[in-house]
């Protein structure tokens, strides 16, 4: 069974990211009323891989974010938006500041975007005043893992990740708190980049969906005071492999 | 053999931005600790150094040999280190607010200070966001000229000694050693 969420689009690209979303939301039977995609065959962004990713992670029988929130990162993005059955609008560009793409989210009457866009771009202002909502999984537990690559920086202080659904404003990753979740290290520490942090992305957006598409309402979530608010930048290779080859045992 | 590349060319010419790097195996830490440690022995003994200050601009504009000649407190290290983050450059200048800068970028004396505060400040808090930074700081300091990294050489062998020890610790935290 399908359920149509009629208030609710979708912004994909050419990331493994969209893939997480769009083939997490097929399995759970959830459909916006509309996608626009943004793509462009010679594009090499942030959360594109040009290689062929391997479509599971070692160690996947006992990953419960695997398990939960597994998907195929190497499908073609036509293929995934066809399974998902939406009307798709394709637009030939990668920037999410094009005047195209502020026009054409200006357009649509629905209230909320669901946001997957290339890595590394901030919504200027006028995106974010097209009158849309842009529903967000940042990759990470905020406010005290705010910015970049913040779920490996989670891998050494804690030995979990997280990831947040967020309304975006202009401040960077401090929008409303929709919901929050986290997840147990995986087995395979390796595969964060491309394979487990879409898949925890995916897995709190489709939570998310559901809740709304039974309630009609946005689940929100309040972060107490003495929670840590800490914005990190992208992460040093030297503190990535400590991240990725370290034991998690402090 | 696993080589320490991100030190390499001239990263004031050449910025690293270190999206989606490369995983290299646990040989890589051992790599990087070797690079570090050939850096620190070539730099031998410094004599500290003053910066150079500039004009005190008051109103509108401030001096970063400035607020980087005295200690300065942790908001404005914070800044700092943003504003490198953001642009991997130091200014000469900044606005009042520390968001825009301006003048050249090329003095390696600020980078090498900075850096060293924020290894202390990494030692006093623990923060892997400083330490983050530090790494990258140092990269970019390392990757100067024999000559140039020794006309900083003190800041520079408090922050590279101050690092190394820190990257050992969460290793050994993390159940690496580095002798793989």
């Amino acid at each position: 069974m399908t359920t149509d969420l009629n208030d609710v689009i979708m912004l994909a690209t050419d990331t493994t990211r969209s893939r997480a979303y769009i083939q997490n939301m097929v399995r759970r039977g959830l459909r916006p009323a509309a996608v626009i995609a943004l793509a462009s065959a010679k594009s090499n962004l942030p959360g594109q891989s040009k290689t062929v990713l391997p479509t599971t992670p070692a160690h996947a029988d006992d990953d419960t974010l695997w398990q939960a929130g597994h998907f195929d990162p190497n499908t073609a993005l036509a293929d995934d938006l066809a399974a998902l059955g939406a009307p798709v609008e394709m637009l030939d560009t990668t920037n999410i500041n094009d005047p195209e793409v502020v026009a054409a989210i200006a357009a649509r009457s629905e209230s909320v975007m669901i946001y997957a866009g290339y890595g590394g771009q901030i919504l200027r202002q006028d995106v974010l005043d097209t009158g849309v909502d842009f529903l967000h999984v940042h990759g990470g537990w905020v406010p005290s893992f705010k910015g970049s690559t913040t779920n490996y920086f989670a891998m050494i202080a804690q030995d979990r990740i997280g990831a947040s659904a967020i309304f975006l404003t202009a401040d960077l990753d401090g929008g409303p708190v929709i919901k929050r979740a986290t997840f147990p290290t995986p087995p395979d520490r390796t595969m964060l980049d491309h394979l487990h942090d879409s898949a925890a992305r995916a897995v709190v957006l489709c939570d998310v969906l559901e809740s709304y598409a039974a309630t009609s309402a946005w689940p929100s979530e309040n972060p107490s005071e003495d929670e840590k608010d800490e914005t990190y930048f992208v992460i040093h290779p030297v503190l990535k492999h400590i991240a990725v080859y370290g034991s998690g045992d402090d | 053999m696993t080589a320490y590349r991100y030190n390499q060319p001239d990263l004031m010419e050449k910025p690293e931005r270190y999206f989606y790097t490369a995983l290299q195996g646990p040989e890589f830490l051992d790599a990087y600790l070797a690079d570090r440690a050939d850096k620190i022995a070539a730099l031998g003994a410094a004599e500290p150094a003053s910066l150079k200050l500039g004009p005190d601009h008051s109103d509108d504009q401030m001096d970063t040999a400035r607020l980087l000649d005295a200690t300065p407190d942790d908001a404005t290290l914070d800044k700092l280190v943003q504003r490198f983050e953001v642009t991997r450059k130091i200014y000469a200048r900044y606005d009042t607010r520390l968001r825009k800068g301006f003048g050249p970028f090329d003095n390696l004396a600020l980078y090498a200070r900075l850096a060293r505060f924020v290894a202390e400040k990494y030692d006093r808090d623990g923060s892997l966001r400083d330490l983050n930074a530090l790494i990258k700081l140092t990269d970019l300091l390392t990757s100067q000229s024999p000559a140039a990294q020794a006309s900083v050489g003190f800041d520079l062998a408090a922050a590279l000694t101050s690092e190394m020890a820190a990257i050992r610790t969460l290793m050994r935290q993390k159940g690496l050693t580095d002798d793989h």
